[in-house]
């Protein structure tokens, strides 16, 4: 278990078999999204695998992390893996319905 | 007594030297602390400085055993060393002509050995001394006068280092408010510069940058076609150069192709292709939403055909004060291939206002003010006079109430039909 801290969004990653989870807790914006790209770069060395981002701890997105997320999205399908998108609450089933991502990524309840 | 005849020309230009380094009434630094201290135990003398010779003082950058931060610029000692580029000595001060009349000899501390190496720049200028000094006469010798020439060097040094990284500061900062002044132009570009006039359609927009004035993301526009009038507002993840680029193209291209295709949800598929198309291997992908809004007349009021990518849905007030969401969503623009965009058509009657908004006004983290919805109606009611101005005011002043800029650029455009 690793831990990437800024100060409005922690990022934990936890790694079982080809099965990654990041649970995000914070608010993602521009200023922020660096710490969810550098955790989902580390989870996507293998484009194989199986991402799931758990965003039940966040309070904020903006579009910065929605374009990072649907830029991970293509490339895990394109090399074969999948994302998986866990949780949220307040605006973010609002803002993943908005944008088009629950209709294409895997969204789950938590 | 030796008189030194102060060369103005020279001085002017040694002052100009002194003045480059910034270094006059700055705070005690340990660099030079521990310079004078390694002088004044080397040469076994009681007192060390760092002197730098101003205009009409003498002022040091660091003493050791003295409790004194400046002194006037008598001849005799330091004003006089710098005077030449060899180390000056004097044995025995209260016998030289030299330095009889000098106030730190003649007065109350009596000094009586002097021996200063002049500090030169590497372009020849001698900006102070590093000397040391001693309450009784004494030989100062080859070895003394060695080590305090290296010492001196030593601080030249320093104040070279010091310099050279202040400079690379400014060059940082000065390169930091071009590129803000670039960006801010650009920025400035990125909306149109007015509004246009269209009978019985009343129109307002307003545009918030995030905090930190960084370039790209919200952007909108309006225009009058052959039949009415086309609105668009649109918000591209991220800022930067890039995100400005791409938030130039979507404005154009969505404007262009709202007014050539059938229908604003092929303008969004158009759209959505030209987006994909500049995606590169090398960069992370950028993505768009924007909203499109044809308008038509149609009978006494106007027909609305509207569609979505990945935007959120505009507000319809109707004049009874009733608010609802128009739109059907569609997918964010530049992500996929299988990207589906729907036209929504509405009536619009007179009297009615349309909001078209980006993200930034109804979205926010959980301490800062938002707009919502159902909050529309009271904050209309406010007024009287909701005209589209009117209105656009009311919401941004809703949510920078604690007159901070929003953490997301807001951008909105108001229109109100008569």
């Amino acid at each position: 278990m690793e831990q990437m801290e800024e100060e409005q969004l922690a990022v934990a990653v936890s790694a079982e078999g080809d099965f990654f989870t990041l649970s995000a807790c914070g608010e993602i914006d521009a200023a922020s999204v660096p710490v969810l790209k550098a955790a989902l770069e580390q989870a996507t060395t293998d484009l194989r695998r199986t991402v799931v981002v758990d965003l039940s701890g966040v309070t904020f997105m903006d579009s910065s992390g929605l374009g990072v997320l649907a830029g991970t999205h293509t490339a895990l399908a394109n090399g074969g893996g999948k994302l998986v998108l866990r949780g949220g609450v307040g605006m973010i089933p609002r803002l993943l319905a908005i944008s088009g991502l629950d209709r294409v990524i895997c969204v789950e309840d938590r | 007594m030796t008189t030194e005849c102060v060369d103005n020309e020279l001085e002017s230009l040694r002052m100009d030297a002194v003045r480059r380094y910034d270094i006059l009434d700055t705070p005690p630094d340990r660099s030079f602390d521990r310079v004078t201290a390694l002088a004044a135990r080397t040469c076994g003398t009681p007192i060390a400085i760092v002197t730098i010779v101003d205009t009409d003082r003498i002022w040091f950058k660091s003493r050791h055993g003295l409790e004194v931060d400046q002194i006037d610029r008598d001849p005799g000692l330091c004003a006089s060393a710098i005077m030449h580029d060899e180390p000056w000595i004097v044995e025995d001060a209260s016998n030289d002509p030299r330095t009889l009349a000098n106030p730190l000899v003649a007065g109350e501390m009596g000094v009586q050995f002097y021996l200063g190496v002049p500090l030169t720049t590497h372009d020849g200028y001698n900006l102070g001394t590093l000397c040391v000094l001693d309450f009784k006469a004494r030989v100062a010798t080859d070895r003394h006068i060695l080590d305090l020439t290296d010492l001196a060097a030593i601080v030249v040094d320093e104040l070279e280092l010091r310099r050279a990284a202040r400079q690379v500061l400014v060059a940082d900062e000065q390169q930091r408010r071009n590129t803000e002044r670039v960006a801010r132009a650009f920025q400035a570009s990125l909306l149109p510069d007015g509004l246009p006039e269209i009978d019985r359609v009343d129109l307002a927009a307003r545009y918030l940058p995030a905090r930190g004035e960084r370039v790209g993301g919200d952007f909108y526009d309006a225009v009058t076609t052959e039949n009415g009038v086309v609105l668009l507002i649109g918000d591209v993840a991220g800022h930067g150069p890039e995100a400005a680029a791409l938030t130039a193209m979507a404005r154009h291209t969505g404007l262009t192709l709202t007014t050539s295709e059938a229908s604003p949800a092929r303008a969004l598929s158009g759209l959505n292709r030209a987006i994909q198309h500049r995606q590169t291997k090398d960069a992370d992908p950028r993505f768009c939403t924007m909203a499109i809004v044809r308008l038509e007349h149609h009978g006494d009021g106007w027909m609305a055909t509207l569609s979505l990518g990945g935007h959120p849905q505009p507000w319809l007030i109707r004049s009874d004060g009733t608010v609802a969401g128009v739109g059907e969503p569609g997918t964010l623009l530049g992500w996929r291939d299988d990207a589906v965009y729907v036209d929504a058509t509405v009536e619009i009657r007179s009297g009615d206002t349309l909001v078209l908004y980006t993200d930034g006004l109804t979205d926010a983290p959980p301490d800062s003010p938002t707009v919502t919805p159902d909050q529309l109606p009271a904050l209309i009611a406010q007024t009287t006079n909701d005209s589209a101005d009117v209105i656009a005011d009311i919401l941004i002043e809703t949510i920078t109430e604690r007159s901070l800029l929003p953490r997301d650029d807001v951008a909105i455009l108001v229109a109100q039909f008569n």
